[in-house]
C-alpha cells in the first residue's frame, strides 16, 4: 500500500514536471518577447506617423520597440556602431551605407525573413560583399517608404495666372514658363538647398533627374556606378541644363537665397498670397509641407512629371527614393519587426496614419480621397522606377556633389572646375564602394 | 532546591523571580537585536541612496550644464569670429576650439557618471556623434570663409551648424531631465520616505519602554536605587536614536540638494539664453549681409530665436559658487559618519550591559521558589 502511494506520488512529480516544461517551451518559441531598439530620421509629424507602426507591431507580438530618431541617422548610427552598441534595426536613407555596411559585414541578411512573403518582393534589396571576401547575393535591406522625385509642384490657378493655363508638357515649355515669370519680376522657382546637416541633396535631386529625363537609362545607371566622368558627356550637360533653368547666372539673387532657405521653407512659397514662387522641384513627401502651409488639410496644388529634357523618349522614367531597414543584430524581436515593417498591415497601417502620405513600392490599393495623391500613387506603380543617384554614390562622392551644388549656385562660372574635383573623387574611391543596383520595372497598383 | 515528583524522582523547580528575570533579559535582548537590524537597513539604504546621488547623479546633472554653456559658447565665438575676421588669418578661433574641447570633457564625465542607465549612455552617444557633425560644418563655414568669393556659403554652413547645436542642446536638455529625474526617485524613494523612520524609532522606542519598567522592577524586588548596566544600556539606546537619526538629517539634505539644482538650473538657463541670444543675432546679421533679398523668413527666424529671454528666465541670479554648494550638501547628504560601524558597537554594548545588569540579581535569585 505504501510503495503504491509512493509510486502515485513519483507520478505526479513526473506530470507536473513535463507540464511545467511544456508551457516554458511554448513562451519561448512561439511567443518572442523582449524589446528591440530602431534608429531612422524621422521626426515631428512623421515619426508621430511611423508610431503608429510601432504600436501595432508591439499590439501583434508583445515586444517592446524603442524608437530612436535623428535627422543625422548615418552619423548616429556610425557612432553606435564603432562602440559596438549599434541599433538592432536602422531605417536609413541613403542606400549607398547599406552597401559599406555590407562590405563591413555588420548586416544581417534577411533571406529567411522575407521569403514567405511574395508581396514584398519589389522591396527587398539585394547585394552582395564587395569586398573581399566577396560574397554572394543576399537580401541585405527592405525599402520601407518611397518617394517619387520626378515631379514639380505647382498651384494651378497661381501658375496659370503668369501663363497658359496648361503647365508645361516638354522641357522648352518648362525653360519658357521659367523666363517669363522671371521677366515678369516674379520668382519661378521655390529653390532651398538647406537641410543641415546635409544641405545641397535638393539640387542633387535636380541635376540627376535633369540626366535621368536627359540622357536616359543606360547613362544614369554607368553614372551611378561611377563609370561615367563629371566633366564631359551625359553629367555635365546636366548641370549646364540645371544651370539654364534656373537662370543662375542671370539671377544671383535667388540662386543664393536658396543656400539660406530651407527646402520647406520654400515649398511654402507656392501656397502663400501673393504666390512666393511658382514652380517646386521636390519629392512626394513635400505634400506634408503643403498641408502644413494650408492649415485647411490642404490647397489645391498638383503637379506635373519631370519631361523629357532631351530627343530620347524618357517619360516612363522616374527618379524615386526609399527609406530601407537593415538588421544589425540579429535577434528574435529584430527579426519580428524587419518582417512587420516589410508587411501589408505594417504599409496600411502608415498610409492610414499618414493621412494617405505614405508611398510604397509595394503594389497597393488606389483607392485615396486625395486625387492628387492617388496620382503619385499610380506613377510609383507604372513605369520604370531609377534609385536616386547620389543615394547609391559612395558617401564621399554624394557629399561632394551636395557640396559642388551649393558652390555651383554661389559661383555658377567654377563649373568646370568643381566638374573636375568631383571626378577626381569619382576616381579615388574604390569600385567595391559603388553599388550595382540599376532603375526596375515598378509594381503595379491592386483594386 | 530539590523535591520528588509525585511518581518519585527527583525534580528541580525554577523560582518565579528567576523565570521572570530570565524573560526580561530574553525580551530585552531580542529587542536590542531588532532595533540593530532596523536601524541599520534604515541608516545603510539612506546612506547609499545618498550616495548614489552624490557621487553619480549630481555630478552627472552639473556636467550636462557644463557641456550645454560650453557648447552654446563654443558655437556664440564661432559665428563671432567666422564673420568679423579676415580671410587670411580667420577662423573660427581659440575660444571655440577651447570650449568644444571642454564640452568633450564635460561629455567624459557626464559618460562616467551617467544615473540614467542605456537611455542616458544612448543620449551621450548621439551627442558626440552630432558634435562630429557640427564641427565639420564650422571647418565647411571656415573653409568657405577663406574662399573671398564664397563668403555667402560660408554663412550657409554657419546657419546649417546652428540649426544642429539646436538639436544638440536639445538632447542634452532629454538627457538633463533623464538625469534630474533619477535625482528625483533617488530624493523620494522609500528609505527617504518620511514614514520610513518610524522602522527604527519604533524598536528602539520598545527597546526604552522595556529597559524602563525593568529598572523599576529590579528596584523594587531587590530593594536597590538603580542597577548601573541597565541605566548604561538606556543611556545606549539614547545613543542609537541619536545616531540613526542622522539618517533624517542625510534625508533632508537630498531636498537640499534637489532645491541647488534646481536653482542651478535656473541661472544656467538664464546664461545660456544670454549666449543664444549673441549668438543668434550675430547670425542673422550676417545672412541679411550676405543675402540681402530672399532671405527675409530666415532672418527673421533666427531673430524670432534671439528674442531677449523670459523676465523670469533672465533675472534669475546666478547663486555664488551654485554648483560648488551643490556638491558640498550632496557630499554631506552621503557622509555616513562611520555610524554604520557605531550602531552595531553600541548595540553589543547594550546587550552585554543587559547580561550584566541580570548577572547579579539571577545568581542572588539562583533556585529560590518565591
Amino acid at each position: 500500500m505504501r510503495h503504491r502511494r509512493r509510486r502515485s506520488w513519483t507520478t505526479l512529480a513526473l506530470v507536473t514536471v513535463l507540464l511545467a516544461g511544456t508551457g516554458l517551451s511554448g513562451c519561448s518559441g512561439d511567443e518572442p518577447t523582449g524589446e528591440v531598439t530602431i534608429l531612422a530620421s524621422w521626426t515631428g509629424a512623421e515619426r508621430a506617423a511611423f508610431d503608429a507602426v510601432l504600436r501595432g507591431f508591439e499590439a501583434e507580438t508583445g515586444i517592446h520597440v524603442d524608437y530612436q530618431g535623428h535627422r543625422d541617422v548615418s552619423q548616429v548610427l556610425q557612432a553606435g556602431i564603432e562602440r559596438g552598441r549599434p541599433p538592432d534595426v536602422a531605417v536609413l536613407p541613403r542606400l549607398n551605407d547599406v552597401q559599406r555596411y555590407v562590405n563591413e559585414d555588420q548586416l544581417r541578411p534577411l533571406d529567411e525573413i522575407v521569403e514567405g512573403d511574395a508581396g514584398a518582393a519589389a522591396q527587398v534589396i539585394r547585394l552582395a560583399r564587395k569586398t573581399e571576401p566577396v560574397g554572394p547575393q543576399r537580401a541585405y535591406a527592405v525599402a520601407v517608404a518611397t518617394h517619387l522625385k520626378s515631379i514639380f509642384w505647382y498651384e494651378p490657378s497661381a501658375l496659370s495666372a503668369v501663363g497658359p493655363r496648361q503647365p508645361p508638357a516638354t522641357w522648352a515649355e518648362l525653360v519658357t514658363r521659367s523666363r517669363g515669370v522671371t521677366a515678369g519680376g516674379r520668382v519661378p522657382w521655390c529653390l532651398g538647398m538647406s537641410s543641415p546637416p546635409v544641405s545641397g541633396w535638393p539640387g542633387t535631386d535636380w541635376i540627376e533627374d535633369i540626366l535621368l529625363h536627359q540622357s536616359g537609362q543606360a547613362a544614369y545607371e554607368r553614372w551611378t556606378r561611377g563609370e561615367l566622368s563629371w566633366r564631359t558627356g551625359p553629367v555635365r550637360d546636366a548641370w549646364v541644363a540645371w544651370g539654364d533653368l534656373l537662370g543662375v547666372s542671370s539671377s544671383p539673387g535667388t540662386a543664393r537665397a536658396s543656400l539660406f532657405t530651407t527646402w520647406a521653407d520654400a515649398g511654402s512659397g507656392l501656397l502663400t498670397a501673393p504666390p512666393g514662387c511658382y514652380l517646386d522641384h521636390q519629392a512626394s513627401f513635400v505634400l506634408r509641407t503643403y498641408r502644413d502651409a494650408m492649415p485647411d488639410g490642404g490647397g489645391p496644388v498638383d503637379f506635373f512629371p519631370t519631361p523629357p529634357v532631351g530627343p530620347s523618349e524618357t517619360s516612363s522614367l522616374q527618379e524615386v527614393s526609399d527609406d530601407v531597414a537593415a538588421l544589425f543584430r540579429d535577434t528574435g524581436p529584430a527579426r519580428e519587426l524587419m518582417a512587420y515593417l516589410a508587411s501589408e498591415p505594417a504599409q496600411r497601417i502608415w498610409r492610414e496614419s499618414s493621412d494617405e502620405l505614405f508611398f510604397s513600392r509595394r503594389a497597393q490599393s488606389d483607392d485615396y480621397a486625395d486625387p492628387v495623391v492617388a496620382r503619385v500613387a499610380r506613377r510609383l506603380g507604372t513605369g520604370t522606377l531609377c534609385r536616386d543617384g547620389s543615394d547609391l554614390l559612395p558617401t564621399a562622392v554624394a557629399t561632394a556633389f551636395e557640396r559642388a551644388v551649393l558652390v555651383y549656385l554661389q559661383d555658377p562660372g567654377r563649373l568646370d572646375a568643381l566638374l573636375a574635383e568631383l571626378d577626381s573623387v569619382r576616381r579615388s574611391v574604390p569600385p567595391a564602394e559603388y553599388m550595382d543596383l540599376g532603375c526596375e520595372p515598378a509594381a503595379p497598383p491592386t483594386n | 532546591m530539590t523535591v520528588a515528583n509525585p511518581d518519585g524522582r527527583p525534580s528541580r523547580q525554577v523560582s518565579t523571580t528567576r523565570r521572570t528575570l530570565l524573560r526580561l533579559r530574553a525580551a530585552l535582548l531580542a529587542a536590542t537585536a531588532v532595533a540593530l537590524v532596523a536601524c541599520l537597513a534604515v541608516f545603510l539604504g539612506v546612506a547609499r541612496t545618498a550616495d548614489a546621488a552624490a557621487d553619480r547623479s549630481v555630478p552627472a546633472i552639473l556636467a550636462v550644464h557644463d557641456a550645454q554653456h560650453a557648447l552654446r559658447s563654443a558655437h556664440a565665438a564661432a559665428v563671432r569670429n567666422l564673420t568679423d575676421s579676415g580671410l587670411l588669418l580667420g577662423g573660427p578661433g581659440v575660444d571655440y576650439q577651447r570650449q568644444i574641447a571642454g564640452a568633450g570633457q564635460y561629455l567624459t564625465l557626464v559618460a562616467e557618471n551617467n544615473a540614467a542607465g542605456d537611455g542616458g549612455t544612448r543620449d551621450i552617444q548621439t551627442v558626440e556623434a552630432l558634435l562630429v557633425t557640427y564641427t565639420g560644418l564650422i571647418g565647411r563655414a571656415d573653409a568657405s570663409y577663406r574662399d573671398a568669393s564664397l563668403p555667402a556659403l560660408g554663412g550657409a554652413w554657419l546657419r546649417d551648424a546652428a540649426s544642429l547645436m539646436d538639436d544638440i542642446l536639445s538632447l542634452l536638455d532629454d538627457l538633463l531631465a533623464k538625469q534630474v529625474s533619477v535625482l528625483d526617485e533617488q530624493r523620494d524613494n522609500g528609505w527617504t520616505h518620511r514614514l520610513t523612520p518610524a522602522v527604527w524609532l519604533l524598536p528602539l522606542l520598545v527597546l526604552g519602554a522595556l529597559l524602563v519598567p525593568t529598572q523599576i522592577y529590579l528596584s523594587r524586588r531587590f530593594r536597590r536605587a538603580l542597577n548601573l548596566p541597565l541605566l548604561l544600556a538606556s543611556v545606549a539606546t539614547l545613543g542609537m536614536v541619536a545616531l540613526t537619526s542622522l539618517s533624517l538629517r542625510s534625508a533632508a539634505d537630498l531636498d537640499q540638494v534637489r532645491r541647488d539644482v534646481a536653482a542651478v538650473q535656473e541661472s544656467r538657463q538664464g546664461q545660456l539664453l544670454q549666449v543664444r541670444r549673441e549668438a543668434a543675432d550675430g547670425l542673422a546679421d550676417e545672412v541679411q549681409k550676405q543675402c540681402p533679398d530672399g532671405c527675409g523668413r530666415t532672418v527673421a527666424g533666427l531673430r524670432a530665436s534671439a528674442a531677449p529671454p523670459s523676465p523670469s528666465a533672465s533675472a534669475a541670479p546666478a547663486p555664488p559658487r551654485a554648483a560648488e554648494t551643490t556638491l558640498t550638501h550632496a557630499a554631506r547628504a552621503a557622509d555616513s559618519n562611520s555610524v554604520e560601524f557605531v550602531l552595531p558597537l553600541l548595540a553589543l554594548g547594550i546587550g552585554v550591559l543587559i547580561l550584566a545588569g541580570f548577572q547579579a540579581r539571577l545568581a542572588e535569585y539562583g533556585y529560590r521558589s518565591t
